[in-house]
């Protein structure tokens, strides 16, 4: 096996990790109140529709990444306007995932400094990026055994055992909080799913297997909807709007006569995952900077980009005040439209310039080149 | 953060320069500069409890007007 490259199976589970990591503990949808499972639903499409764009880009153009590909398909010039702001997006998102880590941490370990818990979950990050994409993929594919056996109890004890499901109904009583909920959840955790994008140009099998990929998604989004029916049946929809982790807050409320401190041992699953999402953003943006400014090696950045990771969630979110301010009011609306538009761009360049390279009236300089 | 940064730094110089200046890796090296040079920026900055510098998460502020038309037609606070 050689040392960059994976298979399917391991992009799907790394997927799977991403989108569980970003916002299994929380409920972006949470707006929709009793629908939420509803906006997770409509917001799945939204997840599907950017994955499927980069799996057909990445089919177009077999082992270039899509700022490479952006480049060719819309020239230098635009490419890396829009490289810089896909860039851009990959690093936000790397900052909010540390933030939400850190802050998670914190209640855990309330002693600890947060510039601390940075270093140290950046500084273990690059060492795993040090060692490799082979290296991750394979670590994941560990890992996520251990997840899934934490994921399901976590879901199946509270659901059988504190779950009201009345609290569902009536269904659809306020079809535009389903629809915000849904463009909420939409950006976060599926539209995240575009930082995926660096990883597949490493993908070997994509052409044949890339329905493994699908596979994994869609165990993703039943997890999320099964996430969103608990939290809403067990905090109904006032207290689940209220908490900032209502997961954590639904096993809280699990007590056993004598097994006390559940939600400790849930903990695991959390930092396995969240540790995951800070791991391929980071990898990611350090893949995008490499291809943005056409360097010859990534390894060189692992440490500068990982300080800039490290410090910047300290200023962009001094105050879980400010993050809300962020997190609620504009990077919905900033992380979307970047993460829908950005893909669909290089597609529609991409199937244009398909479509005028099988013309042949087709005199362009370029496309002439390409004939020599 | 200041004096993590610092570590950084030397974990960077300790690992990388060596390669860098042997394969003569100017592009990468103006990079990673840059990338130190900002971020340390900003850890000076927390560590002086000073705000000299503008807080990236301003950019996200010009697409508010946008959300916030949204929300308003949606009927949501």
């Amino acid at each position: 096996m050689q040392e960059n490259t994976i298979n399917s199976r391991q992009f799907g589970i790394l997927l799977l990790m991403l989108i569980l990591g970003s916002a299994f503990i929380f409920v972006p949808e949470g707006i929709a109140g009793r629908d939420t499972w509803l906006a997770t639903i409509i917001a799945s499409l939204a997840g599907l529709y950017v994955l499927s764009v980069i799996i057909i880009l990445q089919k177009i153009f077999p082992g270039m990444s899509i700022i490479k590909i952006s480049t060719q398909v819309l020239g230098k010039p635009l490419g890396f306007i829009l490289g810089i702001i896909y860039t851009w997006l990959i690093f936000f998102i790397a900052v909010l995932y540390l933030y939400n880590m850190t802050t998670f941490l914190l209640i855990i370990f309330p002693g600890l400094s947060d510039s601390l818990l940075n270093t140290f979950i950046v500084l273990t990050i690059a060492y795993v990026i040090y060692n490799g994409l082979n290296s991750l993929s394979r670590l994941s594919e560990i890992l996520i055994w251990i997840v899934l056996a934490l994921v399901i109890p976590a879901i199946a004890i509270p659901f059988f055992t504190i779950a009201e499901i009345k609290s569902l109904t009536p269904v659809l009583s306020n079809i535009k909080a389903v629809l915000v909920g849904g463009l909420f959840a939409a950006n976060w955790p599926y539209g995240e799913i575009i930082l995926m994008a660096m990883l597949l140009p490493a993908v070997n099998d994509l052409k044949q297997k890339s329905k493994i990929i699908y596979i994994w998604f869609f165990i993703g989004v039943i997890l999320f909807v099964l996430r969103s029916i608990l939290a809403t049946t067990v905090l109904w929809e006032d207290l689940m709007q209220t908490t900032k982790f209502p997961l954590y807050e639904v096993l809280l409320l699990i007590r056993f006569s004598t097994f006390q401190r559940v939600e400790l041992f849930f903990f695991i699953m959390w930092s396995i995952t969240n540790f995951m999402a800070v791991l391929l953003s980071y990898q990611s943006l350090v893949l995008a900077l490499k291809d943005l400014f056409s360097l010859r090696s990534h390894k060189t950045l692992i440490i500068p980009a990982g300080l800039a990771i490290a410090v910047f969630p300290l200023i962009m979110f001094p105050s879980s005040v400010e993050f809300l301010a962020v997190e609620s009011f504009a990077a919905h609306f900033h992380n979307i439209i970047i993460q829908l538009l950005y893909p669909t761009i290089i597609l529609a360049a991409a199937k244009i310039k398909q479509r005028k390279s099988r013309n042949p009236l087709d005199y362009s300089p370029e496309m002439s080149k390409t004939a020599k | 953060m200041f004096w993590f940064s610092i570590l950084f730094m030397l974990i960077f110089v300790i690992l990388e320069i060596k390669h860098i200046w042997q394969e003569k890796m100017i592009k990468e090296l103006a990079v990673s500069l840059f990338l130190l040079l900002i971020s340390f920026a900003y850890a000076l900055e927390l560590y002086l409890n000073t705000h000299f510098l503008p807080n990236p998460n301003r950019i996200l502020f010009f697409i508010k007007p946008i959300g916030d038309i949204f929300m308003k037609i949606m009927g949501m606070k």
